[in-house]
């Protein structure tokens, strides 16, 4: 780990910068929600990267698995140990981790029963099953009274703070690129390239799947668990297909096989979307029809997404980043 | 007791094979568009709301203006309404993406399908909400001895069975047809002799369409109620009930609608959670235990 | 020596396409023996079943005494038997350096932890394969491509990259099939000279799929000859140049010079 030294300063330049700017009071509140939900998304992304870009797998139901890390820590912090933002910090910050790491650990183990239809499905079909899975998820979710069913689960306290985001955003990267830059990661991608190459060079092409799969959930389980910390709400029409569809945006533009992509898109994506889009709405609701009210909403937002996706496919498939990686994320070996 | 829960499980198989029908010529399409280019169309479902949006409207303008609304008018108008969605959609989105891996077209697909969903939903004139569509058909119940039956359901299948014989004629004794066979075996080899390929797939489209449309006409008769996410269960359990039959197959595809609408159906009286499930357990089954379907057929990987 | 790889009516069906038939082998420890026979009499599908990409109608697989039979295909490999391709099937878009990385891969002994935390441990392993697949390139000639995406290496190199990265597994029965298929007399006499030089150096068994009569003949000391899937002829390269079924098999009937 020494030798992520350079790695290591620049993430800790990074997180210092914005905390100076935060407690100066250069960055308020709206600014410091949007950098912490784009640092979620970064996880959640570049969690669905690994089973997707660098696996080749067709997983298309991963906000189901942050889902899930949602609400098992929304269960946890809220109803069970009744955590709130006045809790001290020594109780709090311990408990919201473990709740984390537990709705990760159930994450982790849906991830790994998704993984079984793998071996016998491929492609579209594998696509189909994941879809239908996060949709599983979502339907059950709505359906059970004790974490307010179609309501959402209410009331969650504000304990994801910037700096526990970020080093988990930080960790989250450090881990996957670990994975991506070994021999684990090189089985991986072998599955993508050829998947019956890969299995005639001895590589358990079963145990590998699953370990994507699992790993990736289980990174998602603790993005969605800091998601509805963040935003005090979880609510199953947040981790169905609609969700689940914006990764795959997300990941697309960033470029699949790419670690930096996901950052940055994830980055862009959300800066654009919190900052860009309410200035556009409102300057178009000044072009309303006269016999018709034009209502801009959450609509429109995933319009302009989906119209997104289907122009990256046609015109720049390999989104971003596509395969290439920034020079400090490769370790120094692999260079 | 016993003739009770008998005449009970025929209303239900009555109903069944009424949504079964609804399913088998949504399924058909999906079948026919995957037999011909290896692509689960996701925005298939979506073709079928327009097709109920399509007729909504054109009932909605012919009641106002004309007082009634003449039926043939508005089946034709709203499988020409899908068919043109779809010869547009495979233009515009599917063609380019011909030859690319086959997940760049999966993922396109469904970004169509939620571009056409957002889309409606955002538009002003259609909107999020539920819509009542018009009575345009009256209801008329028939009683033959113990068993009750209603116009609508009889209409149901009788469309579907025409449609589907239509098709079947098609595919068996049209030259079109002939070379739909061609192109779903060999896309390749078709081309080496001298089908135009891209015409054939693009008639593909259109009849897969117009059969989507004509199922969201038969439905929003059925199920008065249009929305524009309607289009996303039933073109999941139609996809399901392709695969159920064997996709590519058209036989197969008529076989798995009926019985996933009549599995559904009693699924649903036996307790409602279980109906929404069975999709997905059906689905699940068959991938693992029979991938290639009822009437599919097992195709050797080569190495 | 006796025999290392051994099968025993080996039979494979698909449907009604009979592939192979009773397909018998005793690979000897140490030999170097061909399999010819004109396109799609089987030959491939033998290799298939050998590495477990078919579990085969009838007949059994022996390795080193041991029935693999229904083993899957990277349990097989583990065990020490390694294969290339007709078609060369290469992991196009990593370096060549990785491609030769993925096949030490089975002796790796890091786990998830070492992994994931980047420790002394994973360094140690990382670098040992490091340096055991530099050596396979430069025993292969590739070393100078180290860097370079596989799918952008030439042809000759290609194949050469395939069976680097099957020497990587550490087998001690190497499969080949086709492995001088689209090249020319000096590519071919290299490709001998080669497949010589690791065979003495690894100790290795090899048994090559292979249609170029020049390197089958001058380089085999036992063939076995398929035609629609059944064993048609076997013998020494002399033997088999002078059977009239296997004239007739490629040549049709009528007199030919080999």
């Amino acid at each position: 780990m020494k030798r992520d030294l350079k790695l290591i300063l620049a993430g800790l330049a990074v997180y210092l910068v914005v905390f100076g700017l935060k407690t100066i009071g250069f960055l308020g509140d709206f600014p410091m929600l949007v950098i912490n939900l784009s640092l979620v998304y970064m996880i959640l992304t570049s969690s669905l990267n690994l089973i997707n870009g660098f696996t080749g797998q067709f997983s298309i139901g991963h906000m189901g698995f942050a889902g899930i890390g949602a609400y098992i820590s929304g269960i946890l912090t809220t109803l069970i140990w009744k955590l709130s933002i006045d809790t001290p910090m020594h109780t709090r910050v311990p408990l919201f981790l473990v709740a984390l790491t537990l709705g990760g650990i159930a994450a982790a183990l849906a991830g790994f029963l998704i993984s079984i239809p793998s071996f016998r499905l491929r492609g579209d079909y594998l696509a189909i099953t994941t879809l239908g899975f996060g949709e599983m998820i979502r339907v059950i979710i709505n359906n059970i009274d004790y974490v307010g069913g179609p309501r959402g689960l209410l009331g969650i306290p504000r304990i994801s703070d910037f700096t526990i985001i970020f080093l988990i955003t930080f960790l989250t990267i450090l881990i996957l690129r670990n994975i991506i830059y070994s021999s684990y990661g090189r089985a991986l991608l072998s599955i993508r390239e050829d998947y019956i190459a890969s299995a005639l060079v001895g590589v358990d092409t079963t145990k590998y799947k699953m370990f994507a799969f699992t790993v990736g959930a289980f990174f998602a389980g603790i993005g969605g668990g800091l998601l509805c910390h963040l935003i005090k709400i979880a609510h199953p029409t947040q981790f169905g297909f609609m969700g689940s569809i914006l990764l795959l945006v997300f990941l697309y533009v960033g470029g699949m096989g790419s670690l930096t992509g996901s950052i940055l898109a994830a980055f862009v994506l959300t800066v654009l979307e919190r900052y860009a889009l309410p200035v556009l709405f409102s300057s178009m609701s000044s072009f309303t029809l006269p016999r018709w009210g034009f209502e801009v909403g959450q609509e429109w937002r995933m319009v302009l997404y989906s119209f997104l996706l289907i122009i990256i496919i046609l015109f720049r498939p390999e989104g971003l980043f596509g395969g290439k990686e920034a020079k400090i994320l490769i370790p120094e070996e692999d260079r | 007791m016993e003739t009770i829960s008998a005449i009970f499980n025929f209303k239900q198989l009555v109903n069944g094979i009424q949504l079964g029908s609804i399913y088998a010529l949504i399924a058909l399409g999906y079948t026919m568009v995957y037999g011909i280019i290896r692509l689960i169309n996701f925005a298939h479902g979506d073709f079928f709301m327009i097709g109920a949006y399509a007729a909504f409207f054109m009932s909605t303008y012919l009641v106002a203006r004309l007082g009634n609304a003449p039926i043939v008018l508005i089946f034709i108008g709203s499988m020409l309404a899908s068919a043109c969605a779809a010869m547009l959609t495979n233009r515009l989105v599917y063609k380019p993406l011909r030859y690319r891996p086959r997940l760049s077209a999966l993922i396109a697909a469904i970004g169509v399908s939620m571009f056409i969903e957002y889309l409606f939903s955002s538009l002003p004139f259609i909107g999020a909400s539920f819509r009542a569509f018009p009575e345009i058909i009256q209801r008329r119940p028939y009683q033959f001895g113990l068993i009750q039956l209603n116009n609508y359901q009889i209409i149901n299948l009788a469309v579907t069975i025409s449609l589907m014989l239509f098709l079947t004629f098609i595919v068996r004794k049209t030259m079109m047809g002939k070379a739909m066979r061609a192109v779903a075996l060999d896309k390749d080899a078709a081309r080496l002799m001298g089908i135009d390929v891209e015409k054939i797939i693009t008639f593909t489209f259109f009849i897969g369409g117009s059969f989507a449309g004509a199922a969201g006409l038969l439905a929003s008769i059925t199920y008065p109620r249009i929305f524009p996410y309607m289009g996303i269960l039933p073109g999941l359990k139609a996809f399901v009930a392709a695969v159920l039959g064997g996709i590519g197959n058209i036989p197969g595809a008529m076989l798995g609608g009926y019985i996933m609408g009549i599995a559904e159906t009693y699924a649903t009286a036996y307790r409602s959670l279980y109906g929404e499930g069975i999709a997905f357990a059906i689905l699940i089954l068959v991938l693992l235990f029979r991938p290639q379907g009822i009437l599919g057929e097992k195709t050797a990987e080569k190495v | 020596m006796g025999a290392v790889l051994t099968t025993t009516e080996l039979t494979q069906f698909f449907g009604g396409l009979k592939a192979v038939i009773n397909f018998n082998l005793e690979l000897p420890e140490g030999a170097l023996w061909g399999i010819i026979g004109p396109n799609g009499a089987g030959k491939t599908t033998v290799f298939n079943l050998v590495t477990g990409v078919y579990i085969p109608t009838k007949g059994s697989i022996y390795f080193k005494g041991e029935e693999i039979t229904k083993l899957k295909p990277h349990e097989v490999i583990s065990r020490g038997v390694a294969r290339t391709f007709q078609n060369i099937r290469l992991f196009g878009n990593l370096t060549v350096l990785d491609n030769v990385r993925i096949g030490f891969h089975l002796k790796y002994k890091a786990r998830y932890f070492d992994v994931f935390l980047r420790n002394s441990f994973y360094d140690r392993e990382e670098k040992r394969i490091k340096g055991e697949s530099i050596q396979l390139l430069e025993t292969l000639g590739l070393v100078h491509r180290a860097g370079e995406l596989a799918k952008n290496l030439p042809y000759g190199e290609q194949r050469r990259l395939e069976i680097a990265r099957a020497l990587a597994t550490k087998p001690r029965v190497l499969l080949l099939d086709e492995p001088a298929a689209g090249m020319n007399p000096r590519e071919i006499d290299a490709l001998m000279e080669l497949l010589l030089n690791i065979k003495r150096e690894f100790g290795l068994t090899l048994l090559v799929i292979e249609h170029q009569m020049r390197f089958v003949m001058k380089i085999c000391e036992w063939i076995k000859v398929m035609d629609f899937g059944v064993t048609i002829a076997e013998g020494t390269p002399s033997d088999i140049q002078n059977n009239a079924k296997v004239i007739e098999a490629y040549l049709g009937k009528g007199r030919v010079e080999l």
